[in-house]
């Protein structure tokens, strides 16, 4: 696996990652929650998620080439770290697993297709075992060709649809106070933190001359679209939005609104979709990753075997547990979702300090690989 | 060296020429092949001054003093010898002597330089290679004057002792691709190399070879301008192709219309419509099956009607229908590829009115189905290196459309992009400039920039070259 990857790939990542997946149910769901002030929910989300990624950021630069596992290491034993890196697995899991199910929800329902779990997730997995495989650097290429055609799909969905929005419907701000938009956030936080496999990225990205410039533009980039198509979803279905699933669909069915052309706008949602793959994607590759740590794996036979364990949690979950309504239970309203709060955020914002413990103990000698030296791609 | 042996060996052969002389008390035998000597050359340089010879007789007062050939050279090997008499060299063996004369009086006919038929340009240079290494190397040196072009010979092929030239610019090309390339051919085991795609075969990384990682050209300004830019060609004695290393996608896009003829503006263009026909050609017909199988809600409401008018009663589903419209077509190419040039016009008529509106009008094809598979043939030839490969690809994602539907084509098309990402040329990634990005590059990648900031590109060209970036 070749995991090096530039600074430049990495931002484009950041943006697919952010907008792909919260465009399927979660909107819905976010304005039963929290109505129409479900945006505030989610730029609330984002803020704080903004504050994690900056520390996610922090601890990268200073990593001085280890590992995040090895600072854990350093720093909480390496017990901790191993079952650190197994929840983590299991999160990773988790979010790739509902997100699929929503995508196949999305084909079936809107796409026509009578789609079955497994026709449909076994030709993804082939696609996805192939980037897992050749490691981060596959992904990151994959995304550099498909990042344009999918900004230009979600830009096009938002766009044509503006005309139809009536931005009234956000009136008035904040009716019932603050409670439901917070509630909404604190419910709806595990679809979020989506630069969470930064951590598995330390050591293996070349930077250019700015750090944090690059990061933190195409981080707004990606909050600004999720943003901007739950507003335009809002504005599009006012006081009907906790019903209206699927949410990208939905808005662009206004996209032909008043012409003869047909579902073209589907074009640009099948286009879209290809966002969730690489999320997916990604999301396999850390959870391969963290797999690898916790059971302390270093032959290509056991990467192999770690990436088949999550496939095939992925493969059966969905055939034997009614996987939407766990997480909804557990993660939405349940009290799992402190438990992933706490992976999500205590650990990011702690991770700078980790990474100072870890270079105080190491005596400041930077005898591994910094970041800047790996080579460029 | 053993005249006897050599006559032996050789004497079934019914153009062997065998003259001995007699002189200053020694016997001198002159052996040349009358199919690949000049007999006059002979005569001239070789027969001629041994015959007026006043000096004493030895094979290297023969090199230093008589013999006019100005390739003229001592060898005392036998089958090194014997090679080089293969190869229309005259031998001289004087007798008692352990070195044989080796020179170089080899005539064989070659093709004129001229226009190749595959490549043309509009405006522009119109030499081409010919089956000649010599020439080839000659129109590579006449544009490139500089003493840092190099080219290493070698010999490839137990039976055919074909040569082989490795040439690039010593201080613009990697040192490290030349010698991995060099290193390629010196371990390349086969019995003969007819052409430069024998040589190929060896030097291309994919090893599945669904993707061409080497790059075939018939012109000595296009070649001579990859040299410029870095990459190392290899010419191969009798084939007009000359492969260049390391290649990428876009070179397909490229041609070299858009550096004589075409502005920035309308190069570019021609590049992007090139890539368009490219998916058109590729991904149209699957897309079209998929829709009419699966969601046919994305067609407009009076293409659809159109659609299902004209399909009514065609006896076939609209996977079969597409997969004989492409087979027939593929038919139709081939035939008129390997047809001869003036029974062309008459098979392109035949195959694409008539075949085509019969099985209309018979009712076997519905028209959107002929005009889809149409549409898809010409684009094939937006890049005709890669016709193949497209028709290939094509047919997939044809069954994958109508097995899958539209989801099957993004993962198809997912895939396919996830594999060629994965291709490293040389440590050059086959779709670089594109990704991964390469900033300086990406001056002469689809879209183009004037040949004044491309020529400040030169040497930067292919900055991944030779860092050996494996990342």
């Amino acid at each position: 696996m070749n995991n090096c990857v530039k600074q430049t790939q990495l931002c484009l990542l950041i943006v697919i990652v952010m907008s792909g997946g919260k465009y399927l149910s979660l909107p819905g769901i976010l304005a039963s929650f929290a109505g129409r002030d479900s945006w505030i929910s989610m730029s609330l989300l984002f803020a704080v998620d903004f504050l994690c990624f900056v520390a996610i950021l922090f601890a990268m630069k200073n990593c001085g080439g280890k590992s995040f596992y090895e600072i854990l290491c350093m720093t909480v034993s390496t017990p901790v770290a191993k079952v650190l890196m197994t929840l983590y697995a299991l999160f990773f899991t988790l979010r790739i697993t509902g997100g699929l199910v929503d995508t196949v929800d999305l084909m079936s329902t809107s796409l026509s297709v009578v789609t079955n779990w497994a026709a449909f997730i076994l030709p993804v997995l082939l696609v996805i075992g192939y980037n897992v495989a050749k490691g981060l650097k596959n992904t990151v290429r994959v995304t550099q060709i498909f990042f344009v055609f999918i900004l230009i799909s979600v830009l096009l969905i938002i766009l044509l649809s503006v005309k139809y929005t009536d931005l009234t419907e956000l009136n008035p701000f904040l009716s019932e106070g603050f409670k439901p938009a917070l509630d909404g956030s604190v419910n709806m936080s595990f679809w979020f933190s989506d630069c969470l496999f930064l951590f598995f990225c330390f050591g293996n990205v070349s930077v250019g001359k700015r750090f944090f410039t690059p990061f933190i533009v195409s981080f707004l980039v990606g909050a600004v679209l999720t943003v901007m198509l739950e507003i335009t979803f809002l504005c599009l279905f006012g006081e009907l939005a906790p019903y209206a699933q699927n949410a990208l669909v939905k808005v662009s069915g206004f996209n032909i609104a008043g012409t003869s052309y047909g579902r073209l706008d589907w074009i640009f949602v099948i286009i879209w979709l290809s966002s969730i793959i690489l999320k997916s994607t990604l999301y396999f590759w850390a959870a391969t990753v963290a797999l690898d740590k916790a059971f302390s794996i270093n032959s290509n036979k056991g990467h192999v075997i770690c990436f088949a364990a999550v496939a095939l949690l992925v493969l059966v979950a969905p055939l034997i547990l009614p996987v939407q309504q766990m997480i909804s239970d557990l993660f939405i309203l349940g009290a799992g979702k402190y438990v992933t709060m706490f992976l999500q955020y205590a650990v990011p914002i702690l991770s700078p300090l980790l990474v100072f413990a870890a270079n105080k103990k190491h005596g400041g000698e930077k005898s591994i690989r910094r970041v800047s030296e790996v080579k460029e791609q | 060296m053993d005249t006897n042996s050599f006559l032996q060996k050789f004497s079934q052969f019914f153009d062997l020429k065998h003259r001995t002389l007699s002189l200053n008390g020694k016997n001198v035998d002159v052996f040349f092949l009358d199919t690949m000597c000049s007999s006059d050359k002979v005569t001239q340089f070789v027969v001629r001054p041994l015959i007026e010879m006043k000096e004493p007789l030895s094979a290297e007062s023969l090199v230093e003093k008589i013999i006019f050939g100005a390739d003229c050279k001592t060898e005392s090997d036998f089958d090194k010898v014997c090679d080089e008499f293969l190869d229309g060299k005259t031998i001289v063996f004087v007798e008692k002597e352990n070195d044989a004369v080796i020179v170089d009086t080899k005539t064989i006919e070659y093709r004129a330089v001229a226009e190749p038929p595959t490549s043309r340009s509009t405006k522009g240079p119109r030499e081409g290679f010919n089956e000649n290494i010599k020439t080839n190397l000659t129109l590579l040196r006449k544009r490139l004057k500089t003493e840092n072009f190099k080219a290493d010979s070698f010999t490839v092929g137990d039976k055919t002792n074909t040569m082989v030239a490795v040439c690039y610019i010593k201080g613009t090309a990697s040192d490290k691709i030349v010698k991995s390339i060099t290193e390629k051919i010196k371990t390349i085991k086969t019995d003969g190399v007819l052409d430069s795609s024998f040589v190929a075969v060896y030097l291309d990384a994919d090893k599945t070879t669904l993707f061409k990682l080497v790059g075939s050209f018939e012109k000595p300004d296009v070649v001579a301008s990859k040299l410029l830019e870095g990459k190392v060609a290899v010419i191969v004695d009798g084939s007009p192709i000359v492969l260049t290393l390391p290649y990428t996608f876009l070179e397909d896009v490229q041609s070299p219309d858009d550096y004589y003829y075409y502005t920035p503006y309308t190069a570019s263009l021609g590049r992007v419509l090139r890539l368009i026909s490219m998916i058109i050609a590729v991904l149209l017909p699957a897309v079209y099956v998929a829709l009419q199988l699966f969601h046919y809600q994305i067609l407009p409401s009076k293409f659809l009607i159109t659609v299902l008018s004209s399909v009514q009663g065609i006896p076939f589903t609209p996977l079969v229908e597409m997969i004989v419209v492409i087979i027939l077509f593929d038919i139709l190419r081939e035939a008129n590829a390997r047809m001869p040039q003036i029974a062309g016009l008459s098979l392109s008529i035949v195959g694409a009115i008539i075949l085509g509106d019969a099985a209309v009008k018979a009712g076997l094809l519905g028209a959107p189905a002929v005009m889809i598979g149409a549409m898809s043939g010409i684009g094939l030839y937006s890049m005709p290196d890669n016709t193949m490969l497209f028709s290939f690809l094509r047919l997939c994602f044809v069954l994958i459309g109508g097995l899958v539907g539209i989801l099957g084509i993004l993962l198809g098309v997912m895939f396919v992009v996830s594999y060629v990402v994965s291709i490293d040329d040389f440590g050059t990634p086959y779709l670089s400039p594109l990704s991964p990005s390469v900033k300086k590059d990406k001056k002469d990648a689809i879209l183009r920039k004037s040949l004044i900031d491309l020529n400040q590109k030169r040497n930067a060209d292919l900055s991944l070259r030779g860092k050996e970036t494996k990342q």
